[in-house]
């Protein structure tokens, strides 16, 4: 049925109420039901809202660990004009609160993005991040998944990106953001805002960090690192950084390649070959490589490979010295 | 720690215990050497955690350096870096004695 508007006149002090006014307004009510009933967002996400004055924003529920308590706060939000904020006295048992969402539409077969912004003023409190999944028929599949669980939090405004891995028949999930986990007793205030979702991403980021070595010869593992792969994604993009020396300042041609793999799947190369002049003794080459993710998820082990040949060429390290960036990409849909 | 490795050359080493993988991994990482593997050229030993550079082989096999193969490699490598450096040295005082000759030459033409 169409949406159909309402004239002031029909509304007006003295104007009668009858069955036609009802139906209207129980049409419409549907047809916006219908319209807004599987939003691919988080109502209300920005904390924004609360008609009711019950302290507790609208289309979230909020619970209380012993001592717990929770506000607005509408003096440093991160967006618009208030966040929500729970704040643990300190104390053994004590704890802040926890404030859940909603039913969100997911699916089993895709990783959904969650967003949050959150800022502490103690670093040490216990703050948790839980996706709770649920089947079609909305009965809990008791397989909750802290996407982030951290004692060492930012005090100052910070957005966080995660993702999570939906076990079997999962259709929806709520999320539900602990500020103050009574298992830490550490008394501060946790403020969470801007939570957002996307059922379906295309692309996920994450960062990874693998030691730096040196291999002389054929491929070899360098260094390993355990990485948490979204589902249903097809495609990881890893940075790669290749240092390759010759031998005591002598020149000579060379040539190598560094790789990554998780189990027996391997990545593209990245390679060189290269004539080293007396007294350069250090080249770099850094570039990024993909590696076929489309029948892996969840927790996996990533390896960084290397190799060079050459009679001079003595050190090639595919190696980070600080955090990388991995890129992951579902094609299609 | 598994080596996929011909009679005389370490081709592959992989943090992996599982031997059954290794026609996996040829498949998947090494296909350029497949064939090898159909053909028994290329095999794969299991051994403890190794460093790669303490690997030698040795009647076919791979297997961990003794101390005293390690100190003699190493003082071989050292002679050799040594050797370059020298040679390097003296090709560079070449290079300079040359260039003075050039100069002294053009010097001595000027002079005229």
């Amino acid at each position: 049925m169409p949406f159909t508007a309402i004239t002031t006149e029909q509304v007006a002090v003295d104007a009668p109420y009858t069955s036609e006014l009802g139906t209207t307004i129980k049409e419409d009510l549907d047809y916006l039901n219908a319209n807004v009933a599987a939003p691919t967002d988080v109502a209300n996400g920005g904390f924004e809202t609360d008609n009711d004055s019950d302290d507790v924003p609208d289309n979230w529920t909020v619970d209380h660990y012993t001592g717990g308590s929770s506000a607005f706060n509408t003096t440093t939000p991160f967006e618009g004009a208030q966040s929500f904020q729970f704040t643990h006295p300190g104390g053994a048992g004590n704890g802040g609160g926890y404030i859940e969402s909603g039913y969100l539409t997911i699916s089993e077969y895709v990783s959904p993005m969650v967003q949050f912004a959150l800022k502490c003023s103690a670093a040490g409190t216990n703050v948790i991040c839980r996706l709770r999944y649920f089947d079609k028929d909305k009965s809990d599949l008791s397989s909750d998944e802290d996407i982030y669980s951290s004692v060492a939090n930012p005090t100052a405004w910070t957005m966080k990106t995660l993702w999570g891995i939906p076990p079997a028949t999962s259709r929806y999930m709520k999320i539900r953001l602990i500020g103050g986990l009574n298992d830490t007793d550490v008394a501060g205030t946790v403020d969470f805002d801007a939570v957002r979702y996307d059922p379906f991403p295309k692309v996920l980021y994450d960062n990874f960090t693998i030691a730096r070595a040196t291999n002389n010869v054929g491929y070899a593992d360098l260094n390993s690192a355990s990485i948490k792969l979204p589902k249903g994604f097809t495609v990881a993009r890893l940075p790669v950084t290749l240092d390759y020396s010759d031998t005591g300042g002598v020149s000579g041609e060379g040539d190598g390649g560094a790789r990554y793999r998780i189990g027996t799947t391997y990545s593209t190369e990245l390679l060189f070959r290269a004539v080293l002049p007396i007294g350069s003794n250090l080249f770099y080459t850094k570039g990024e490589v993909e590696l076929d993710i489309s029948a892996l998820s969840g927790a996996q082990t990533l390896y960084l490979q290397s190799r060079a040949n050459g009679p001079t060429v003595s050190d090639c390290a595919g190696a980070a010295k600080v955090d990388k960036i991995a890129t992951y990409v579902r094609l299609g849909g | 720690m598994l080596i996929i490795h011909s009679d005389t050359e370490i081709l592959v080493t992989l943090n992996e215990d599982d031997e059954s993988l290794t026609g996996e991994h040829i498949k998947n990482g090494y296909s350029g050497m497949l064939e090898e593997w159909k053909a028994g050229i290329v095999s794969a030993t299991k051994l403890g955690n190794a460093p790669m550079d303490k690997l030698i082989m040795d009647a076919g096999k791979p297997r961990l350096m003794t101390d005293e193969e390690i100190k003699k490699r190493t003082v071989e490598l050292e002679a050799d870096i040594t050797a370059q450096k020298e040679k390097q040295v003296y090709e560079a005082k070449i290079k300079q004695e040359i260039r003075d000759m050039a100069i002294n030459s053009l010097n001595a033409k000027e002079v005229k």
